[in-house]
């Protein structure tokens, strides 16, 4: 177990390193380069355009700009952004708590997606499973912003209000402006969270040993909660860990809609300037929770699954 | 479904058989066919969706013959009648009504959709035909190719591909062609995956040693042999990459980074409405709607057709 934890660990660094390195060469091999907000300027001399490009260290030659820059992020720096003279990556950690906040609050909510998937499994067929099942389908089609548009328009409608911004003035308004968007990014994850546990219960409610245990006389509840219960969920340890970016990309545009003012909102701000420094350093907090995420879903998998041998 | 090498002389006793044997059992796709159709909800998605699309992609004739409006016309008659645009559905002959500039919205929403249909199937397209081929040489050669694929495949898939959506839409302005391209790129993992684990219990079959013996290429034993029997897959598959790549496509295009003014996409058209949600909701809710709509009907298809060509998934 140790030997595939620090197998997966270089293994994570390795893709961390190749997903930057290719978004390194994607936008320094696109037209323009990633200086070309700062050349646009029409107003501006070659001279000038010359000494920009000199102090972002964008006038040598590529591979050098590239060994610099890996060994500059590898420490988390991504120099100054292009619009506001502090370090990108300084601009963006401090955002990083208000879309933790959004993140976490959302992934809670997702695993109300759990009991509903048990419920649904428990009654399949009846008119609970079905209600459920609809649900996740029409769900499945419904994009975050769709939804929330959805919800905006009828709230703007009705009670002539929705949340935008940071809630202030005490807990209530900062419940209330947490909660609505991160109830409608939690779509995404409640949706998969609930088809994933009613699949698996329904997988494990037809197993051998579920039978026995109930041939052999054990109550219902018995069986659900140490037969059923604990096997069910060895895919949502897994689901778990993949659902992580999801929550990180769907934050872009649910931050946007909302003017939350967290990481997704500033990535929207940054790419509508072309602030390169500051998406890049998004991407890179993005790439490192998803290869996280993807470890996780690895690691917990075989520590719940004790049939999972590795090696 | 693959034809036989050599003809058989058709003997009255020979066609008797085939005869037999076809009312006993159908061929695998005739009767994934009948499964799927064997579902009225199936069915009927099929047919809204197909009309749908019909109606999308001749939104030009319609707009040319139907309801004399252009795509881009400004109707300046609602001006000179002392009406500001946007007005509502029924005005002045606008039957949806029509958006801030004063654009007829029902030929907006179609010409549209037909950007986003035709975004979505591209995209698919692309996902589909490289995720076979990379899928089936990885599975067939194993080994190194294998492990490279592989690799690649880890790679896309722990791409934030949002961020890198964003991040590339800035250098290429986005159209169709380049936009389904780049969204193909980022979603054919997944078919990958799936086809490389049939491939692996495929190669081993007696018939593929059998047309090895006979001295079939590799080629012809991939794409003649092994192919075919990967296709309901490659179905289910695509399916479900028109559903992603129209999600992603008009998050995209909502978000401003994907398909830009004047051409219509359902996004960027409710991506507009979005300053007219108290004033003019109606500028919302066509394209809401036929999005939603359409995105649901090829769900469904696609989800019918899983449950028609994998049995075992069936009530999942």
């Amino acid at each position: 177990m140790r030997r595939f934890i620090i197998r997966r660990l270089l293994q994570s660094l390795l893709l961390v390193w190749a997903i930057m390195s290719l978004t390194f060469l994607l936008v320094n091999i696109a037209p323009g380069g990633p200086e070309v907000v700062l050349t646009q300027n029409p107003k501006l001399t070659r001279e000038q355009v010359e000494a920009i490009r000199v102090s972002y260290g964008l006038d040598k030659p590529l591979y050098e700009q590239y060994v610099t820059w890996m060994s500059r992020i590898a420490v988390f720096d991504f120099g100054r952004s292009y619009t506001n003279p502090r370090p990108a990556s300084q601009l963006v950690v401090e955002r990083i708590s208000a879309t933790a906040q959004l993140g976490l609050a959302s992934y809670l909510i997702g695993m109300l997606g759990i009991p509903l998937g048990i419920y649904a499994a428990r009654r399949r067929g009846k008119l609970g499973d079905n209600v459920v099942r609809v649900i996740t389908v029409i769900g499945s089609c419904m994009p975050v912003w769709w939804i929330s548009l959805m919800v905006i328009i009828i709230l703007a409608n009705t009670v002539k209000w929705f949340p935008q911004g940071e809630g202030t003035g005490g807990i209530g308004p900062w419940f209330l402006h947490l909660m609505i968007p991160a109830a409608l990014l939690s779509t995404g994850v409640l949706i998969s969270f609930t088809r994933f546990v009613r699949a698996e219960t329904l997988e494990v409610l037809s197993q051998d040993y579920v039978r026995t245990a109930v041939a052999k006389g054990l109550p219902g509840k018995e069986v659900n909660r140490w037969h059923v219960f604990r096997n069910s969920l060895i895919p949502v340890v897994t689901l778990l860990g993949y659902l992580l970016p999801a929550l990180v990309s769907g934050a872009i545009i649910t931050e946007q809609i909302f003017q939350w003012p967290g990481m997704g909102r500033l990535f929207f701000q940054a790419a509508s300037s072309r602030d390169m420094p500051v998406l890049l350093c998004i991407l890179y907090i993005g790439t490192i929770l998803t290869v996280i995420g993807t470890l996780l879903a690895d690691i917990g998998y075989g520590l719940v699954d004790p049939r999972v041998r590795y090696d | 479904m693959s034809q036989t090498g050599t003809q058989l002389p058709t003997t009255p006793g020979n066609s008797s058989i085939t005869s037999r044997r076809k009312s006993q059992a159908r061929g695998f796709f005739a009767s994934g066919f009948a499964r799927f159709f064997s579902s009225k909800l199936n069915v009927v998605a099929l047919i809204i969706f197909v009309i749908i699309s019909f109606i999308c992609y001749s939104s030009g004739w319609i707009g040319d013959n139907i309801l004399h409006q252009n795509r881009d016309e400004i109707d300046f008659n609602l001006l000179s009648e002392g009406l500001q645009p946007p007005v509502g559905p029924g005005v002045g002959g606008h039957v949806l009504g029509t958006d801030e500039l004063g654009r007829d919205l029902l030929v907006r929403v179609l010409a549209g959709g037909q950007v986003s249909l035709s975004v979505g199937f591209l995209a698919a397209l692309f996902s589909v035909v490289l995720g076979t081929t990379l899928g089936l040489v990885a599975g067939y050669f194993g080994g190194k190719i294998d492990d490279a694929v592989n690799a690649l495949v880890q790679i896309i898939f722990n791409v934030p591909s949002l961020f890198l959506l964003i991040i590339l839409s800035l250098f290429f302005k986005p159209d169709i062609l380049s936009l389904s391209i780049i969204i193909g790129a980022l979603s054919w993992p997944g078919g990958t995956r799936q086809i490389r684990g049939q491939v692996l219990s495929l190669r081993n079959r007696e018939y593929v040693d059998a047309t090895r013996v006979m001295g079939a290429s590799n080629f012809r034993i991939l794409f003649v042999h092994i192919l075919p029997n990967v296709i309901s897959t490659m179905l289910v598959v695509a399916g479900f990459d028109v559903v992603g790549a129209m999600l992603t496509e008009s998050g995209l295009s909502f978000l401003g980074f994907g398909i830009s003014v004047p051409i219509p996409s359902w996004g960027n058209m409710l991506s507009d409405s979005q300053l007219y949600i108290t004033g003019a909701p109606w500028m919302v809710y066509a394209p809401a709607m036929a999005f939603f709509v359409t995105v649901l009907c090829v769900y469904l298809i696609a989800d019918g057709l899983r449950d028609a060509f994998d049995p075992r998934l069936r009530d999942r």
